[in-house]
C-alpha cells in the first residue's frame, strides 16, 4: 500500500529525511502491523500485560525502503521504519544495521 | 552444571569417526576443565536460572541427542537430532531430570554449527516482506526457553559453531578456547576496541563510552579496511562494532551518507592476538554462520582464532540513529554485564530481559522488531566463560 500525499504525510517525509538524509526522495509504504507479543511473553517477565491492541491501533509504520551500493559493488536494502500516531506525530524511527 | 549438547551422528557424519573421537575427547578436556575452575563469578542479585553456580569447580554432563547411551542414565530417549523442536523437548525433560537429583544445569552449551544442532527456524515477527524479507528467524531462543513461548529466553546458552567444511579444526579450536577460559588467567589490563558506522557514532558512542576506559570510538568513514590498524585489535579483550553487514559478503561496510565503505574484513583477524576477546555486533547477519567458514565470515574467524565469544544476529537488525535502541540497547546491556564479570550466558540472558523491559517500559508494548531482535541475537561460545580480572 503506498502512502497518500497529505501534508502530514510530508511533514512526517520531510521528518524522517532530516533523520536520514539518504533517505530524500523515497516515497514510504504503509505497512501492516503484525500482532503485539503474547501475554504469556509480559508473564515471563513479571509485567502486566499492557494494552498493546490499543497501542498499535493507534500508530502507523510507514517504510522508506531504498537499494544502495557498497563501495566494491555489493547491493542491498537500507529500510528506516517509522511509526507515527493517527495525528500524524512521528514516535520513533528505526533503521536496518 | 553445565550441560554440552551435541548429535553424534552428525558430527560423525560430517567428520568421520577419527574426527568425532578428537571432538569427543576434547569436549571430555572441557568437563575436566570445568570441574576444577575455582574462579569465582557468581552473578550479583537474582538470576532466572533454576541451578546456582558452585563456589569451586563446576560439575557438567555430555550429551549427545541422538545416542540411547548417552541418555540411559536420564531414562530418556534419543531423538531426530535433525528436529530442532524435538531437541526442545529433550532438553526440557533432561532439565527436570538433573533439577530433580539437584543438578539442574545453568549453563547449556551446544557443540556444532546448523548441520550439527540446527538453529530453530522461527517465525519472523516482521511478517511483512515489502518491509523485511528475512523468511525465518534462525534463533537459539528455542533452546534457550522452557515453554512455548521463545521471545524472552530463561536459560544461559552457547553455542559453539562449525563451519561447512568438513575439517574440525574450527570447532576443535573452540573447545580449546573453552578449555583455556577455565584455567586459572591471571590480571589482565582490560583494552577495547570501537568500531561503528559514522553515520551511527551517536548512539554508538553511547553504547561504547561505558567499557572505552577512555577510548575514543573508531568510525567509518573515514576509517576503512585499508586504514584499519590491526594493532588496535591486539589485545583488546572487549571489542563492539556498529557496521552494516550483508547475507552473502564477509565484508562489514561503514557509511556516511551515500558513501559505504568497506570497514572491516575476516583477514584483519589473522596475526593479532584476540585470544579470549569478548566480541559484540549489531551488524545485520553478522552471525549468519551457514554455509560459512572462517574466511566468509567474521564471527567464525574471530572464533578460530581465539576469540571466546561472539554475539551477533543471525538475520536484519535495527537500531535507531541519535539513541541507542533495539541491536544498540541489546549489546550495551551484554558488554555492561560482561565488564562486571558476569559470565557470557548470563549477561545476554539478563540482557535480552532487560532489553524486553525496557521496551515495554519506553513504548508501551514490545513491537515486532523488538521481537525480532530477542529472537536473533545469538552467543557463540561457552556460556559460562566470563573475562578474568581486569586492570584498566
Amino acid at each position: 500500500m503506498t502512502a497518500t500525499k497529505t501534508p502530514r504525510m510530508e511533514q512526517i517525509k520531510r521528518q524522517v529525511v532530516k533523520l536520514y538524509p539518504d533517505m530524500a526522495g523515497v516515497e514510504p509504504t504503509l505497512v501492516t502491523r503484525q500482532k503485539p507479543a503474547s501475554p504469556a511473553v509480559y508473564k515471563k517477565l513479571d509485567l502486566p500485560q499492557p494494552h498493546s491492541v490499543a497501542i498499535e491501533q493507534s500508530q502507523y509504520i510507514y517504510v522508506f525502503k531504498k537499494t544502495v551500493q557498497t563501495a566494491d559493488g555489493a547491493s542491498f536494502q537500507r529500510i528506516v521504519r517509522a511509526v507515527v500516531s493517527k495525528e500524524g506525530k512521528l514516535i520513533r524511527t528505526t533503521t536496518s544495521k | 552444571m553445565e550441560l554440552i549438547l551435541s548429535s553424534k551422528q552428525h558430527l560423525q557424519a560430517k567428520y568421520g569417526h577419527e574426527g568425532f573421537l578428537a571432538l569427543h575427547a576434547k569436549m571430555e578436556e572441557l568437563q575436566a576443565a570445568l570441574s576444577q575452575d575455582e574462579s569465582l563469578c557468581r552473578p550479583p542479585g537474582k538470576t532466572t536460572t533454576p541451578g546456582a553456580r558452585p563456589e569451586k569447580g563446576l560439575p557438567s554432563a555430555l550429551i549427545y541427542v541422538d545416542d540411547a547411551n548417552s541418555l540411559a542414565p536420564y531414562r530418556l530417549r534419543p531423538v531426530n537430532p535433525a528436529q530442532p523442536q524435538a531437541i526442545k523437548t529433550l532438553l526440557d525433560r533432561l532439565e527436570r531430570r538433573l533439577a530433580a537429583k539437584k543438578q539442574a544445569p545453568c549453563y547449556f552449551l551446544i557443540v556444532g554449527g546448523d548441520d550439527i544442532i540446527p538453529f530453530h527456524r522461527l517465525p519472523n515477527p516482521i511478517a511483512d516482506a515489502t518491509w523485511d524479507d528475512d523468511r525465518a528467524v534462525y534463533s537459539d531462543n528455542g533452546y534457550a526457553s522452557r515453554d512455548k513461548e521463545y521471545v524472552v529466553p530463561e536459560r544461559a546458552l552457547g553455542r559453539l559453531p562449525d563451519g561447512q567444511s568438513p575439517d574440525p579444526t574450527l570447532l576443535l579450536a573452540q573447545l580449546d578456547t573453552a578449555i583455556a577460559g577455565h584455567k586459572k588467567r591471571a590480571a589482565a589490563a582490560l583494552r577495547t576496541l570501537g568500531y561503528s558506522a559514522r553515520i551511527w557514532r551517536t548512539p554508538a558512542n553511547k553504547v561504547y563510552q561505558p567499557i572505552a576506559g577512555g577510548r575514543r570510538l573508531h568510525t567509518s568513514p573515514p576509517q576503512t579496511v585499508v586504514s584499519f590498524k590491526r594493532a588496535w585489535l591486539d589485545g583488546a579483550r572487549l571489542l563492539y562494532f556498529n557496521l552494516h553487514g550483508l547475507v552473502d559478503k564477509e565484508m562489514w561496510y561503514g557509511q556516511e551518507g551515500e558513501d559505504y565503505p568497506l570497514a572491516f574484513s575476516p583477514n584483519l583477524v589473522d596475526g593479532v592476538n584476540v585470544r579470549g576477546t569478548v566480541v559484540a555486533s549489531e551488524a545485520c547477519y553478522g552471525a549468519h554462520t551457514i554455509g560459512k567458514d572462517p574466511p566468509t565470515s567474521i564471527a567464525l574467524r574471530f572464533l578460530r582464532c581465539g576469540a571466546a565469544c561472539f554475539l551477533g544476529s543471525t538475520c536484519r537488525s535495527y537500531g535507531q540513529p541519535k539513541e541507542p535502541g533495539e541491536a544498540d540497547l541489546l549489546v550495551l546491556y551484554f558488554l555492561q554485564y560482561v565488564l562486571h564479570r558476569l559470565p557470557v550466558g548470563d549477561a545476554l540472558l539478563k540482557a535480552k530481559i532487560d532489553y524486553a523491559k525496557r521496551q515495554i517500559r519506553h513504548q508501551g508494548l514490545l513491537d515486532e522488531d523488538d521481537q525480532k531482535t530477542l529472537l536473533e541475537f545469538v552467543l557463540y561460545g561457552d556460556p559460562s566463560f566470563c573475562l578474568p580480572d581486569q586492570r584498566r
